[in-house]
């Protein structure tokens, strides 16, 4: 048995154990957490995870990373804690920056479904063999597009949980999207989300918000990203809405600080999308 | 006191009832706590620049709040200074300098002096370290590329009001204290984050503040500390204000296709249809 225990050491490595996963991200924040507890990781991906291993010159160099904007390995447990981070590359697209400075294409308007029904049937047949561990706005990018191709012109529904709401009850996200489109229902043109991962149909907004929101509070929209990021601490979410061309919560926060919207499609975010969530060829 | 067992032990419940706990913690009242209570908050300051001169775009906030005895605190920095290290700090006074008021010298900036003449001395530095006035060794955030950095501490409320209420013992330097019976939001309070780039070209009637240099003690921007009541946003009713469309056709339009190549979607079963990872 002593003999094996190197073997089976190794074999642990290059096989990780079922249920860690890996992911390939930026930090976007490191929250010290409420006390006693230990620091919360905000990464890129939405995804809010703990460190409990971690030392505090491994916590000062996430630190520094994440203002260095360095992308990391990382290995993550079924608890959604860190077990390793390592420095990797930059996937092969970088920055919402490119096509900004694009020409101006035609303005952008949703297109409007004659009946929920129709928004039923484009949510039933979308693809759905996303990997288990695919991120919501590789999904929500790629579902937004190929509706694109069938010249149905979606847009995405944001939702932003407070730091206040992460804290209270150790959420696993900061933040959440879902394509959405526009249908006629009863003589009017109403939103419904089209979250095909986490509910059975479009949904209206306080009822998809209500999937994730564990105390069933009303989630304000903002038209701003600063409206949401200047109010860690009130209430327990916000909602933003936007176009289908926004892939990343940073698209949102580059519109605030340019005021350049974005209005065209970004190839290789499509490819990239496609890719990490359905594990198709780039 | 009652003989009967029976009426005891309704006492006993009773007093038990009386110390209920909430998802905040046990309620213990204690002096700290009964004058403190205005600052449970949320608290903000939202920062905007002083001068145009480096961050004219800056834009960010402070938020403090108080759970039980945990205070936290929070500051968005954004489109702010690049590569610069940001000293940041809750200040005694009860305004924002501006460039018309208080550019004493004329010369077209308000540098740390002229700046601390207005926002007033340091009550609790936004530093590695809320604990203390100096337990954070001076370690502030630093800037990114895109002048940008998220920056979140927490701290023992009680631990942190003994600290500022202790004997100053170095009325010469720019930290104040509060007096024994002060609370933290006794006095207005604003929020300032200072620094420039080390080799940003300052004119010589620009000064440092004691021991910091003239671009380290360069006030960027400033905002109020207010209670916070409001909460943004609104909540929207079902319909939008979006015209039904006439029969036939979607509509919509959007941007020219890129032309990227999927393969065709393919109908496999999968997603849970549940809520939760």
């Amino acid at each position: 048995m002593r003999r094996l225990l190197p073997l089976l050491l190794v074999l642990a490595t290059v096989f990780p154990l079922p249920g860690h996963s890996d992911v390939v991200t930026r930090i976007h924040d490191i929250d010290p957490g409420s006390l006693g507890e230990g620091a919360l990781i905000f990464l890129a991906t939405g995804q809010v995870v703990s460190y409990p291993q971690a030392t505090n010159r491994q916590l000062n160099e996430l630190r520094l990373g994440m203002q260095s904007h360095r992308w990391y390995r990382i290995k993550l447990s079924p608890r959604h804690e860190i077990l390793a981070a390592k420095v990797a590359s930059a996937p092969r697209f970088s920055t919402s920056l490119l096509g900004l400075q694009r020409e101006a294409p035609e303005a952008y308007h949703p297109s409007v479904l004659p009946a929920l029904e129709a928004a039923r049937t484009q949510f039933a047949e979308a693809r759905r063999d996303f990997t288990a561990d695919s991120q919501c706005y590789d999904r929500a990018h790629t579902w937004a597009y190929d509706w694109r191709r069938r010249q149905l012109y979606t847009s995405k529904t944001w939702l932003f949980f407070t730091r206040r709401y992460i804290r209270k009850h150790k959420f696993d996200w900061w933040f959440h999207v879902a394509p959405s489109v526009h249908v006629v229902i009863d003589g009017k043109v109403r939103e419904r989300v089209m979250d095909i991962k986490y509910t059975q149909g479009p949904l209206p907004l306080k009822e998809w918000t209500d999937v994730f929101i564990r105390d069933n509070a009303h989630c304000p929209v903002v038209e701003t990203y600063r409206e949401h990021a200047d109010f860690p601490e009130s209430g327990s979410c916000f909602v933003m809405k936007s176009s289908m061309y926004y892939y990343r919560p940073l698209d949102l926060e580059l519109l605030d600080l340019t005021g350049i919207p974005r209005d065209r499609w970004e190839p290789s975010e499509v490819q990239h999308a496609l890719h990490e969530a359905f594990r198709k060829p780039l | 006191m009652p003989r009967s067992p029976y009426l005891i032990l309704l006492l006993i419940l009773v007093r038990g009832c009386e110390t209920q706990t909430n998802h905040d913690g046990p309620q213990k009242e204690t002096k700290a706590d009964a004058l403190e209570r205005p600052l449970r908050g949320p608290y903000q300051a939202i920062l905007r620049p002083i001068t145009q001169r480096f961050a004219p775009q800056f834009n960010g906030s402070f938020t403090l709040v108080r759970e039980a005895d945990d205070l936290v605190a929070g500051l968005r920095y954004s489109a702010g200074v690049p590569d610069t290290l940001v000293i940041q700090g809750l200040h005694r006074g009860s305004r924002c300098p501006d460039l018309q008021r208080d550019d004493s010298n004329g010369d077209g900036h308000i540098d740390g002096p002229e700046g601390a003449a207005v926002y007033g001395p340091t009550l609790i530095p936004l530093d590695d370290d809320l604990s203390a006035q100096h337990l954070g060794g001076g370690i502030y955030p630093v800037s990114d590329t895109y002048g940008q950095y998220y920056w979140f501490r927490t701290a023992v409320f009680s631990r942190l009001l003994r600290d500022l209420r202790e004997e100053d013992l170095n009325p010469l330097d720019d930290l104040v204290k509060l007096s024994p019976r002060e609370t933290i939001t006794d006095a207005p309070l604003v929020v300032v984050v200072s620094g420039v780039p080390a080799q940003a070209p300052l004119p010589e009637s620009v000064l440092g503040k004691g021991s910091t240099s003239p671009q380290g003690a360069y006030p960027v921007a400033c905002g109020v500390l207010l209670r916070s009541e409001r909460v943004p946003g609104k909540i929207l009713p079902d319909e939008t204000q979006i015209p039904v469309p006439d029969a036939g056709g979607v509509g919509g339009s959007g941007g020219v296709d890129d032309g990227a190549d999927f393969p065709e979607p393919t109908t496999s079963s999968g997603g849970s249809g549940n809520y939760g990872e």
